[in-house]
């Protein structure tokens, strides 16, 4: 009798689980070679996928050439030209920070510059704000000449007042005598 | 003022001399007395504009010659140079540098008022001074070459007095305006020209050295003060118009600048950096031996004595 019990309880344990092991399956009563449908109704949905980068081509292009103009930028703005002593005649190395200056600013047609003369501290101040405009007014001649539309240029001479190296020295004297790009 | 046996040179008598005004009491009977034995006036009296630095900006202030009544007179920022006084004294022309322009800037000492002018200047104000009959004159560049011009009352560019495709600049007129010193780079390096104002003919005047800038005409005209460019650093030198002698003023050490003579022609005021930073101090022109002019805090430059007491 009891045997028997037990017989019974384990069938419908083994029913049961059949049930709930299967009761994701639904078995249809199509004939062989017909498609089993399966569904899945379970409540779990995967993370949505991480922000799907846009790929828009225009985007991205815009957002390298920006990034290019900045760089461009910094070039035009970081790298000075230098001059000898009471002298705004441009070496053979200014002409050629020139054209790379020149080339950056035919490229990009809404960069404006204004272009700072600066003398070394040995001349007199009168002397040196004169000279500080011709070198800055050298640089303006010969962008010109590159072809660059003068409309977009304009100078100021600061003479002695805004050294980079305050020394008294050679070396401060040299990077002092220079033409600064500012842009607007 | 006399002594026993003597005769009385000046007397003067003022009333109500407290502490405040003793030194201005003090000061105009030197004056008086200075004029009585000399003939000439005004030492005593007669302000000195000179630019001082304040952290990264300069400014325009006066001070008498003795240190005294020290006064601000702009508060514009950026740089604020090459002061220079109108024949009366009433106004101060100097260059004022923006971040992108120079600009002509005014004071009137009736108004209070500064004025700045740029509209047809160019993007560059060089040394400024007050002409012949008060008309101001300065270097500008409207045509790509740095050239000394006139301009009218409504700062205006008239003319242009000294022309070359070289550096001019510093214009300094004598009393009468009939002549005008200012430096040039024609000869391939600074030296100081001298303009006949009626027939427009220049002459060099220096003829040694490599670099000597900023003249100073003495107000009877005789004399051109200006620094010379030594292998021990800048000097003021002193150039007879009358018998073309030379003669060294200042000795340093360091560097002398900026020589401006007094309304009676016999001081000199120039900035030195003897002590280290750029002050001011008077000297003659015979080179007597200079004596500081307190100007406060900071590194004072460009004195401009204000000769009217001459006129």
């Amino acid at each position: 009798m009891t045997s028997r019990w037990y017989f019974a309880i384990l069938v419908l344990l083994v029913l049961a689980l059949g049930a709930t092991g299967c009761a994701k399956k639904k078995t249809t009563s199509t004939p062989p070679g017909a498609q089993i449908e399966v569904t899945d109704d379970s409540k779990w949905t995967p993370p949505p996928p991480p922000e799907e980068p846009k790929v828009d081509e225009a985007a991205l292009a815009a957002e390298a050439a920006e990034r290019a103009k900045t760089e461009a930028v910094a070039e035009l703005t970081s790298v000075t030209i230098n001059f000898s002593f009471d002298s705004y005649e441009l070496n053979e190395e200014a002409r050629a920070i020139l054209a790379l200056k020149a080339n950056i600013m035919r490229r990009y047609s809404d960069v404006d510059v204004v272009i700072e003369g600066h003398c070394d501290e040995r001349g007199t101040e009168e002397y040196n704000l004169a000279l500080g405009e011709r070198r800055a007014r050298a640089a303006y001649e010969h962008l010109v000449i590159l072809g660059v539309d003068p409309g977009r240029m304009s100078i100021v001479s600061f003479g002695e007042e805004r050294p980079i190296d305050p020394a008294h020295n050679e070396t401060a004297w040299a990077k002092n005598r220079r033409a600064e790009f500012v842009v607007q | 003022m006399s002594r026993r046996g003597g005769r009385r040179v000046v007397g003067k008598s003022y009333s109500d001399v407290g502490d405040i005004t003793l030194p201005q009491a003090a000061d105009r009977v030197c004056s008086a007395f200075l004029e009585a034995l000399t003939g000439k006036k005004g030492f005593f009296d007669s302000p000195i504009a000179f630019v001082r630095q304040e952290g990264k900006t300069k400014e325009i202030y006066t001070v008498l010659p003795q240190g005294r009544e020290l006064k601000r007179i702009t508060r514009l920022g950026g740089f604020n140079l090459s002061p220079s006084w109108s024949s009366d004294g009433s106004r101060i022309a100097f260059t004022h540098i923006a971040k992108t322009r120079h600009e002509l800037g005014i004071y009137d000492s009736k108004t209070q008022k500064i004025t700045l002018i740029s509209k047809g200047l160019g993007q560059t104000v060089i040394s400024p001074v007050f002409g012949p009959g008060d008309k101001l004159t300065m270097s500008l560049n409207r045509n790509g070459v740095t050239n000394i011009s006139e301009l009218d009352a409504a700062y205006r560019p008239t003319r242009i007095l000294a022309a070359s495709p070289y550096i001019d600049v510093s214009p300094s007129f004598d009393r009468s305006g009939s002549m005008m010193a200012f430096t040039s780079g024609r000869a391939g390096n600074p030296h100081i020209y001298l303009m006949d104002m009626k027939t427009g003919q220049v002459r060099r005047v220096t003829m040694t050295g490599k670099y000597n800038t900023h003249p100073c005409l003495s107000p009877d005209g005789r004399y051109v003060a200006y620094t010379n460019r030594t292998a021990n650093g800048h000097r003021i030198f002193l150039h007879d118009l009358e018998t073309g002698r030379e003669k060294q003023l200042t000795f340093g050490p360091g560097n002398d600048e900026y020589p401006a003579f007094g309304p009676d022609g016999y001081f000199v005021a120039f900035a030195s950096s003897r002590s280290g930073g750029y002050k001011l101090y008077l000297t003659t022109r015979h080179g007597d031996t200079p004596k500081s002019i307190s100007t406060g805090a900071g590194q004072a430059f460009a004195p401009a004595w204000d000769t009217a007491l001459q006129w």
